[in-house]
């Protein structure tokens, strides 16, 4: 005991001497987590067929009129298919929308709502035997420059979701990209997607679902959560789970804001990736003076319970060398770096662990009390072969009972979905040929 | 008549008159598909149990004792099969026969031919999927898998008649594919190609297909497709064989007599032809031996083959031998009238000698197309794993094609599987490819 607290006092000396050779820095969570404050969003679940309870006032109309003169220059390929949805309403010569709507526009768009929400297959059947995939959208999207074709899907989507305030519109289009994920990539569907990316003729199909998953997910998605994932991690995290978030970069505020003290990063933070982290993603990984920045701080405002960080340790490891992606060879050290987290009263409540690191296979093996997140453009990367420039991991060896939060979507993800987005990205490649499953589309 | 097409008819009579012609028998041209080639039965494997009980357990033990080297490891799961008969310290393939010895093969049997779902489910709680076992098939060489999986599958079908058990090792072969490309069953066999822990199931399953269909089946035909290629021929269609090298005789002797080939007929191909492969494409005579002719004596009747026109149709291709070389060729269409013993015309076999492209998947009417099981791989693969360039995604819905080997014409269902199938096996699963050289 006497020992014990004789070594405890020679780490306080040691601590409080590191403290004061070397000046410690402070910063408030704004100047670290800022971009996240402005930039990430929390989006609760929308039930699509629910829509068709929209259609019933007499602003409906006015809706419908006013989405398509927004996104009508892109829709211009489609109007085949809008004609027939919209019952002649729109057609190549113009548009004209009668109020209240008619009832089979009505039952047109709920009948399309409810096969989103309830039978996907169907859905994009009826997308078929109306249009979309005629000889002349396909010329369309041939010809057409690559950026084009996605602008026209995503107004597509965005037509049929009919949402005019922005923020009610990126909760529809995450809740479609979510339904087109599980369509897509769910055991149950799979075969029924993988045949859109086997037929040439249904490719203007496929182009609509990778368009939709890419964009919500990845182009415009990748800064926000689901709130069902959200709530399913802080389950766990309340059970007292560890949440080990796979290539999370900086993107811890939401878990620190929702109390969710106990948090490992892997990330091997490529310099090349800065502008999906946070400002402060450097100080996260060393301080800015001498002695490793032991003893640094970050102090958190009310929205996160006035906590405060504090980097406690810093080991570093052997080399690692990763491929940026403006295609140069890297080498960065290994390093964690373990911040200390503090309440309002100074009480210690737990820590976030940054292993400075590529994801290995090991990592999506993880104990019984640890919780697995990624957010979906990282994700696509794990389950990607290493021709496509996948991260070396191969899904087929994640155990059947891993469960993979993924910061976008309401349900976490396991081994078989990794495995057909694996499947998809090699028929992406090797016959749709169209636009990347992650990152940069083109 | 004018005076252009009073040449043409000038230079066609002519050969006739003019230049010798060379007359072949069909054993000169054809002897190796004498040789080699059989038409295989449908066959009921379970038949493989109706051996009485010395004969199979005879059978058993030859088979074992030529085998042995290759299927030692796999003594666990051996020793389970055939209720310890052959175990880890050796075999004692003598009688009585273990009762439970016939039930488990028995069962095998029933459920390849019935339950290909059941029969995968079964092997994997077999000693196949034992982790030691995963492992330790991993750090074999292919080499050696193969031999493993085909020692496994003699053994599985010993029988004492050795044409029963190859035929019936066609009908399993036959088996595998269906369960592995049908639409059906694909989505279970493509998580195979990914699952390490059941690469073994998956070797054994591309090894018997790729050694009954390819490797050793390159040359069989399957008695079904035969005849529904005579149903096609009966209802007046042209049989359009993709790439069917010199492999005619069995048409002919099937009664189909209107056939068109388009094949390269490449140089380094010769093991996959017959002797008379040249002559069958141009003779040594004058304007390419127009004139010369094969006679076919059958058991009720005797056909005649006479070349009624050999040209050179311009332009030339590129084809990159075995040994690496690239050589040029030109275009050619040799045309072969065929008759009766009477001099009737029964109809003519067309050889264009040139790669097969998409169009010619586009079947015209009144046409079938046929290829053999070996080329319908390389058909189905993409262009960066040496594909022959078919973009199988824009065949037409009602595409089919029936498949020398197979009991079951190809639709694009099933060869859009192959494609997955191929690409996955490229960058996972990372075994032989089922398209390869003969055997």
């Amino acid at each position: 005991m006497v020992m014990k607290q004789y070594a405890h006092g020679i780490i306080v000396g040691l601590s409080l001497a590191t403290s004061t050779i070397f000046a410690v820095t402070t910063k408030h969570e704004c100047e670290v987590f800022g971009k996240w404050h402005l930039w990430q969003q929390v989006f609760e679940h929308k039930n699509i067929a629910q829509l068709a309870d929209t259609l019933t006032d007499d602003s409906a109309a006015h809706r419908i009129k006013n989405q398509y003169e927004h996104y009508r220059t892109s829709l211009g390929p489609v109007i085949p298919f809008l004609s027939k949805l919209s019952n002649q309403s729109i057609s190549t010569s113009g548009y004209q929308f009668q109020t209240p709507l008619d009832a089979e526009v009505k039952n047109n768009f709920s009948m399309l709502y409810h096969a989103i929400e309830h039978d996907m297959p169907q859905f994009i059947g009826t997308l078929a035997l109306n249009g979309i995939t005629s000889p002349e959208n396909q010329l369309n999207d041939a010809k057409e420059p690559v950026n084009i074709t996605i602008e026209k899907y995503k107004a597509l989507a965005s037509f049929l979701l009919m949402q005019e305030d922005p923020f009610q519109a990126s909760a529809y289009s995450l809740a479609f990209a979510n339904k087109m994920f599980e369509y897509a990539y769910y055991n149950a569907t799979f075969p029924h997607y993988q045949n859109l990316l086997s037929s040439h003729h249904k490719y203007p199909l496929a182009r609509f679902v990778n368009t939709t998953l890419w964009y919500n997910l990845v182009g415009d998605g990748w800064k926000q959560w689901h709130k069902e994932a959200l709530d399913g991690i802080r389950t766990k995290a309340a059970q007292g789970n560890e949440i080990v978030y796979l290539a999370g970069g900086t993107d811890i505020y939401q878990f620190l804001r929702e109390g969710m003290y106990a948090i490992t990063i892997i990330d091997p933070f490529l310099p090349t990736q800065a502008p999906y982290y946070s400002e402060g993603w450097a100080f996260l990984l060393e301080g800015e003076n001498l002695g490793q920045g032991i003893g640094d701080c970050i102090q958190c405002g009310p929205d996160c319970k006035s906590i405060r960080l504090q980097r406690a340790r810093v080991q570093e490891y052997d080399t690692f060398t990763s491929k940026l992606s403006n295609k140069t060879v890297a080498t960065f050290k290994k390093s964690t770096v373990t911040w200390d987290i503090y309440d309002a009263h100074n009480k210690p409540v737990g820590h976030v662990i940054i292993h400075r690191r590529p994801v290995v296979q090991s990592d999506l093996s993880p104990a019984n009390n640890v919780t697995l997140v990624a957010s979906y453009d990282e994700l696509t990367y794990m389950a990607m072969p290493d021709i496509l420039n996948g991260w070396g991991i191969d899904p087929s060896l994640i155990p059947a009972t891993t469960e993979i939060y993924v910061k976008q979507l309401r349900k976490p993800v396991n081994r078989d979905i990794m495995c057909n987005i694996r499947i998809a990205s090699l028929l992406n490649f090797t016959d749709l040929r169209f636009i990347n499953l992650a990152s940069d589309p083109t | 008549m004018n005076k252009k097409n009073f040449y043409l008819l000038l230079l066609t009579l002519c050969p006739f008159s003019c230049t010798p012609h060379t007359s072949r028998s069909a054993q000169e041209v054809f002897r190796k598909w004498f040789e080699c080639q059989l038409v295989m039965p449908h066959k009921d494997i379970k038949t493989t149990i109706d051996q009485d009980d010395q004969t199979f357990m005879e059978a058993l033990k030859n088979t074992y004792q030529h085998n042995s080297a290759h299927i030692r490891h796999l003594a666990p799961l051996l020793a389970k099969l055939t209720a310890h008969h052959i175990n880890d310290h050796g075999y004692t393939l003598t009688l009585p026969v273990a009762p439970l010895l016939k039930a488990n093969f028995a069962n095998l049997y029933h459920l390849i031919a019935n339950d290909m779902g059941g029969f995968v489910t079964l092997l994997k709680g077999s000693y196949l999927s034992n982790s030691d076992y995963v492992q330790r098939e991993a750090g074999l060489s292919y080499v050696n898998n193969i031999d493993t999986h085909i020692a496994l599958m003699q053994i599985l079908f010993a029988n004492h008649k050795k044409s029963d058990q190859m035929e019936h090792l066609f009908s399993v072969a036959n088996h595998f594919f269906q369960y592995c490309f049908s639409p059906a069953t694909f989505p279970a066999f493509e998580r195979l190609l990914l699952e390490k822990e059941h690469y073994p199931i998956t070797r054994m399953l591309y090894t018997t297909m790729w050694y009954n269909l390819s490797s050793d089946g390159w040359k069989f035909w399957h008695q079904a497709s035969l005849k529904a290629l005579q149903q096609k021929a009966a209802a007046g269609y042209r049989i359009v064989y993709i790439a069917g090298g010199s492999d005619i005789y069995q048409l002919l002797k099937a009664g189909i007599y209107n056939v068109t080939n388009i094949d390269p007929q490449l140089p380094s191909q010769p093991a996959y032809y017959t002797e008379g492969w040249e002559f069958l494409l141009k003779g040594t005579g004058a304007y390419g031996g127009v004139g010369d002719t094969i006679t076919l004596p059958f058991e009720t009747t005797t056909i005649t083959m006479q070349r009624s026109a050999y040209k050179e149709i311009g332009g030339t291709f590129k084809a990159r031998l075995s040994s690496g070389k690239t050589i040029e060729i030109p275009k050619s269409l040799t045309v072969w009238t065929i008759a009766d013993s009477n001099g009737n015309k029964l109809g003519e076999y067309t050889i264009e000698r040139r790669f097969c492209e998409q169009h010619d998947f586009h079947a015209q009417p009144k046409t079938q197309l046929l290829i053999s099981f070996n080329e319908l791989h390389f058909v189905s693969l993409p262009s960066f794993l040496n594909g022959w360039n078919i973009d199988t995604t824009r065949l037409p819905e009602d595409f089919s094609i029936i498949v020398k080997q197979l009991a079951q014409p190809v639709g694009k269902a099933i060869l859009n599987n192959m494609h997955i199938a191929s690409i996955l096996s490229h960058t996972d699963f990372k075994y032989l490819s089922l398209g390869t050289s003969i055997n």
